[in-house]
């Protein structure tokens, strides 16, 4: 939008509402090697969907901490409330999670062999 | 030309392309009538996409 | 009507949007937008997300080098352009022009174009905002520097006889208390205080906000301020002022906004003259009190803050309402001027794998100059399952779409991908060029290589190429498990049901049966009024009995509405389009039955009963409405000597923390009936803020000017109530000559304020809508849809809403009509595509879906199935939006949303 840059290091699902993801998308996410997972949706009372984003705020910090609990660094999963205007605190977000992921190295907790690509 | 000759026409002008413009012309267009959105600016939106945030949810006025 | 259209001297069939053209533009203009404080190219876009997103030149600033048009990659720009007139045929016209803020450089005790740090709301809502001069922080325009502290002043250009404009604009209490709380939330320790004269925080919700703002920190000083000075080496402000003990207090600021008013633009008031619109002595468009809507020309409305000084939900509702009487005139033309959009019949893509189509966009140089498009192109060659691949310089440009018409036809593609802009810009025009060339629009999904890559990733350009690539990979991946999705049409049954029978009821049913549509009212109690039996006069002197009588009759002579008088509703099933409604005679007890398509909800509120200040222990003490009816019956008041009336009884405190908006004009209006029926007699009206709102405001002058006193009180310091001798006397601790002050009085009059209706809860269940905390029903969105739940088909207007005026509960009730219309027009109710499916051999109907679900499309339900009775989830397709808390929700992966599948999440999530 505002073509703030930030770097090149994150791919995005679209989906209709934070509400849709489901946490077993973020475990196969990690499954398949990504070092970092990065879940974005509109601030608490602006949902479109009028309570999604309440109740994916509730599955995920639970996701959260049983995720850290499995052993994965605390990090790699993060989630943010943003508003569709706020192109800059996008930025923002994207780099500082790109950021604290590198600082982690690759993963490796959760990956599993069978999804490796080449 | 009498009144009384003059036909109904199924369109309808609205003036303004602000908040309210905008809301009456998806009511009309959403019923079945023609609209005329008419703005002296190059975009629509009206006092309301210069607001940062409104009250009182704090929504982005965007 | 003739208009004239000024050319932008850009071609809107071929400008992309893509703003080449104002990075090269050599010339800077005002920026208005920002209030002035910022510079635009010669040729712009007001900003970002304008839609239409087309540029315009600024002819003024414009000195035609010519490099934009050298530039444009989309050959848009055209120096021809010249002004023309186009002759419109219409039938009616909505006056929706706006408002203009007040200009506050006149007033010059405040500073304002002398000192930097003195600025106006409109400029500090602008430096809040990120697209804003200075990107969201809060700094001075001296010096750029972050103030410690802010002053508000409020009521400049408003409530003022000799500087501005009399009347009150209604809207800057809230948005200044706003602007503070955001201010805060950018700038944590900022110091923000407030002067005002009355917080009118009269609305839904807005005393909360206001009590929020005050616990966050945000002082509320109730004083005038009369100038303001500034010190020459800090650009600080100095603001004296006094103070609630009396004493003079100066304090220093870093930055002072003024919250000035609102007026009507010399634009509208030329526009008004054109269209033979009388304006009121304000400036204001002319309206009647019971027609809040109408010009004084037939056939011309008006809505929002050119009608008179509003907010955002009132300009909405306004509008609506305009919409509903403006197409009431032109019932038998609706759908006259609508051209239906004609389909080729659909490929059956049924059993054929699938055959991908790519086009990958330059999008002029916007993704080509960053993105190698004939890299990206090639290696998405290589995929599975496509068998085209295409580029185009603008994909969204007309002749680009005749082109992926002809490809679709041409390799008999059954996916397509476009690698381009976001969806938001460009979706629904794909879309409808695949159906144009006969394939379902489900089968169309997007990459974003342009605003999620090229565009923020400037300088990685292998990077973002590579990028690119993973992303029209996932896209692909995505698209070969796409499914053609039917939008399932509905019939409907077209006639209303209004619950209650007052203003707000009776309004919406002869508006619904003004538009054609046969409407059941529904009323409990024997006659039709509602609160309309108790109110005699209003504020202006109009007769409400009068309009009470004429609705009825209308009511009654109306041959499409069926009256259920005494009658109350037992049960309402099913969905938009198609409820069964049950309804019970209460004296006889027969029950009736039938179908509706829509519902509005008008079931309206009633005055609280006081339980303090001897009410119900002395026959002097009455309420504000049994006041009026003693005052409209002339014989139950004896000549009273003094009568004292107390503000917010019960009311913006404890369990009701809500404002019911009407009862300050309520108490004016009574208190400048008294003075006009009895001269001699002495009003006090004890209040902790009046909210003569808008231009109610003159009459708290009147009222002032006929010797009516107003007392101010804190709500920890209310006035004691005693009875001596059968005399009533009041006692309160007067502020300004910080002594008590013992009246007595022949009459107590208490404003106690609104309740809703107690059978508000049975209505809510029946109808599985909300009620917010006060027990009102609650909207969809409070600024945005207040008349609509979230439920769709269903509606509200009047006080079931919030407290209201007459007039506003007149144009809500209008507003409900409009809604109800958009979808009883319709000939069939068309659900969304993407919506929620359930295997219902899957489901163990534990019910978490339709916990989640917020507009109650799934419900557990009990079928005949091939395997026997089951209990499973079913989805009502009509009201399923499609946003997926149940699909993330269901614990056995048996609810899904078609379109968002959890397969083709995975799909993308596998091919990252």
């Amino acid at each position: 939008m505002s073509r703030f840059q930030y770097p090149p290091n994150i791919e995005i699902v679209r989906v209709p509402c934070v509400s849709r993801v489901n946490p077993l998308f973020i475990l196969r996410s990690l499954q398949h090697g990504a070092d970092g997972v990065l879940v974005a949706g509109c601030y608490p009372g602006e949902c479109n969907y009028s309570t999604g984003n309440l109740y994916a705020r509730r599955k995920l910090l639970m996701l959260k901490s049983y995720l850290e609990y499995l052993g994965l660094e605390k990090g790699r999963f993060q989630c943010a409330w943003l508003s569709s205007a706020e192109a800059e605190r996008f930025v923002k977000i994207a780099k500082a999670t790109i950021e604290s992921v590198r600082k982690l190295g690759p993963a490796k907790k959760l990956v599993r062999n069978k999804f490796n690509r080449d | 030309m009498k009144k009384e000759d003059m036909k109904k026409v199924g369109a309808i002008a609205v003036i303004g392309g602000g908040v309210g413009g905008m809301q009456a012309s998806l009511d009309l267009a959403d019923s079945g009538f023609k609209v005329y959105l008419i703005d002296t600016k190059p975009s629509i939106g009206g006092m309301m996409s210069q607001l940062d945030k409104t009250f009182p949810t704090n929504d982005c006025a965007m | 009507m003739k208009v004239i259209r000024k050319p932008r001297y850009v071609d809107p069939s071929k400008c992309t949007g893509c703003g080449l053209c104002a990075q090269y533009c050599p010339v800077e203009s005002i920026d208005s937008y920002n209030a002035g404080m910022g510079i635009v190219p010669g040729i712009f876009v007001e900003y970002q997300q304008a839609v239409p997103l087309i540029y315009t030149i600024n002819r003024d600033v414009c000195i035609g080098c010519g490099l934009c048009a050298q530039y444009c990659e989309a050959d848009a720009v055209d120096y021809t352009q010249k002004e023309r007139t186009d002759v419109l045929d219409i039938g009616a016209v909505i006056i929706a022009t706006g408002t203009e803020t007040y200009d506050v450089e006149p007033l010059t005790e405040y500073g304002y174009g002398r000192y930097r740090n003195v600025v106006s709301s409109i400029e500090f809502e602008r430096i809040l905002s990120a697209s804003g001069p200075f990107r969201g922080l809060v700094l001075r325009p001296s010096d750029g520097v972050e103030p410690k502290s802010v002053a508000f002043i409020q009521c400049v250009g408003s409530r003022s006889l000799v500087k501005g404009n009399e009347y009150c604009s209604s809207a800057c209490c809230m948005y200044a208390v706003k602007e503070a709380v955001v201010a805060k939330e950018h700038l944590h320790g900022l110091d923000i205080s407030i002067f005002f004269m009355d917080i009118r925080a009269y609305g839904k919700d807005f005393d909360k906000y206001v009590e929020r703002a005050k616990d966050s920190g945000v002082k509320f000083i109730r004083s005038r301020v009369s100038n303001i000075k500034e010190n020459e080496n800090t650009k600080d402000l100095r603001i004296t002022y006094e103070s609630d003990d009396g004493k003079m207090q100066t304090n220093t600021f870093g930055m002072v906004v003024l919250s000035h008013g609102l007026c009507t633009p010399p634009s509208s008031s030329e526009l008004a003259e054109k269209l033979g619109v009388e304006l009121d002595r304000f400036g204001f468009c002319r309206t009647g009190e019971f027609t809040p809507l109408e010009t004084s020309q037939p056939g011309i409305f008006v809505s929002g803050t050119f009608q008179g000084p509003k907010d955002i939900p009132e300009t909405v509702m306004q509008s609506s309402g305009a919409s509903a009487l403006s197409s009431e005139l032109l019932v038998t033309e609706r759908g006259s001027l609508i051209t239906k959009a004609e389909y080729p019949p659909k490929i059956d893509v049924m059993g054929i794998g699938p055959r991908i189509g790519v086009f990958v966009c330059y999008c002029g140089i916007n993704i080509g100059g960053y993105v190698d498009v004939p890299a990206v192109s090639k290696y998405v060659e290589s995929l599975e399952g496509v068998v085209f691949v295409d580029t185009n310089l603008f994909t969204c440009s007309q002749d680009s779409q005749e082109t992926i018409k002809q490809k679709i036809i041409e390799h008999k593609l059954n996916r397509v991908v476009v690698a381009s802009c976001t969806p938001r810009t460009h979706e629904p025009l794909f879309q409808e060029t695949c159906e144009s060339a006969g394939l379902n629009r489900y089968l169309f999904s997007m990459a974003n290589i342009r605003d999620q890559c090229s565009w923020v990733h400037m300088q990685t350009k292998e990077k973002a190429t590579e990028k690119a690539k993973d992303l029209v990979r996932m896209t692909v991946a995505k698209a070969r498990l796409l499914e053609p999705l039917e939008r399932l049409t509905f019939d409907l049954t077209k006639r209303g049901l209004v619950i209650g029978g007052g203003l707000a009821g009776m309004t919406a049913a002869l508006g619904l049966a003004r538009q054609g549509y046969e409407t059941i009212l529904v009323e409990r109690e024997n006659e039709l009024g509602g609160n309309l039996t108790h109110i005699h006069y209003t504020l202006a002197g109009e007769d409400v009995q009068e309009l009470l009588k004429s609705l009825r009759k209308q009511i009654k002579d109306e041959p499409k509405i069926t009256v259920h008088m005494n009658s109350e509703i037992t049960e309402i099933t099913g969905f938009i389009g198609n409820y069964k409604t049950k309804i019970k005679d209460k004296d006889t007890g027969k029950e009736s039955e039938t179908e509706n398509g829509i519902v509005i909800v008008a079931t309206g509120g009633k005055e609280n009963k006081p339980t303090e200040y001897l009410y119900g222990k002395n026959e002097k003490v009455i309420t504000q409405q049994e006041l009026e009816v003693k005052l409209a019956l002339n014989s139950q008041l004896s000549t009273p000597k003094s009568i004292v009336m107390i503000q917010c009884v019960g009311s913006r405190e404890n369990e009701k923390p809500y404002c019911s908006r009407y009862c300050c004009s309520q108490a004016v209006k009574n208190a400048l009936k008294i003075k006009e029926k009895f001269p001699e007699a002495s009003v006090y009206v004890l209040y902790r803020d009046i909210r003569t709102y808008g231009t109610k405001e003159v009459y708290y002058n009147k009222a002032r000017e006929k010797g009516i006193l107003f007392i101010h009180y804190d709500e920890d310091k209310k006035p004691i109530v005693t009875e001596k001798n059968g005399v009533i006397n009041v006692v309160l601790k007067d502020p300004v000559l910080k002594r008590d002050l013992s009246i007595d009085c022949d009459y107590l009059v208490l404003s106690p304020g609104m309740v809703p209706q107690e059978d508000n809860e049975t209505y809510a269940k029946m109808l599985k809508v909300p009620l917010n905390q006060d027990g009102f029903f609650l909207e969809a969105h409070m600024k945005l849809r207040p008349v609509d739940f979230a439920t769709d088909g269903i509606y509200m207007c009047g006080i079931c809403h919030s407290p209201k005026m007459l007039d506003e509960s007149i144009s809500q009730a209008n507003a409900a009509v409009s809604r109800a219309c958009t979808i009883l027009s319709k000939d069939r109710i068309q659900a969304e595509g993407t919506i929620a499916h359930v295997d219902i051999y899957k489901c163990a109907a534990c019910g978490t879906c339709e916990a989640v679900c917020t507009y109650g499309a799934v419900k557990v339900v009990e079928n005949e199935t091939r395997t026997g009775i089951e209990r499973y989830a079913e989805v009502t397709e009509a009201l399923c939006k499609g946003c997926g808390a149940c699909a993330s929700s269901c614990r056995m992966s048996a609810i899904d949303i078609k379109g968002y599948a959890d397969k083709d999440i995975v799909a993308m999530i596998d091919n990252f």
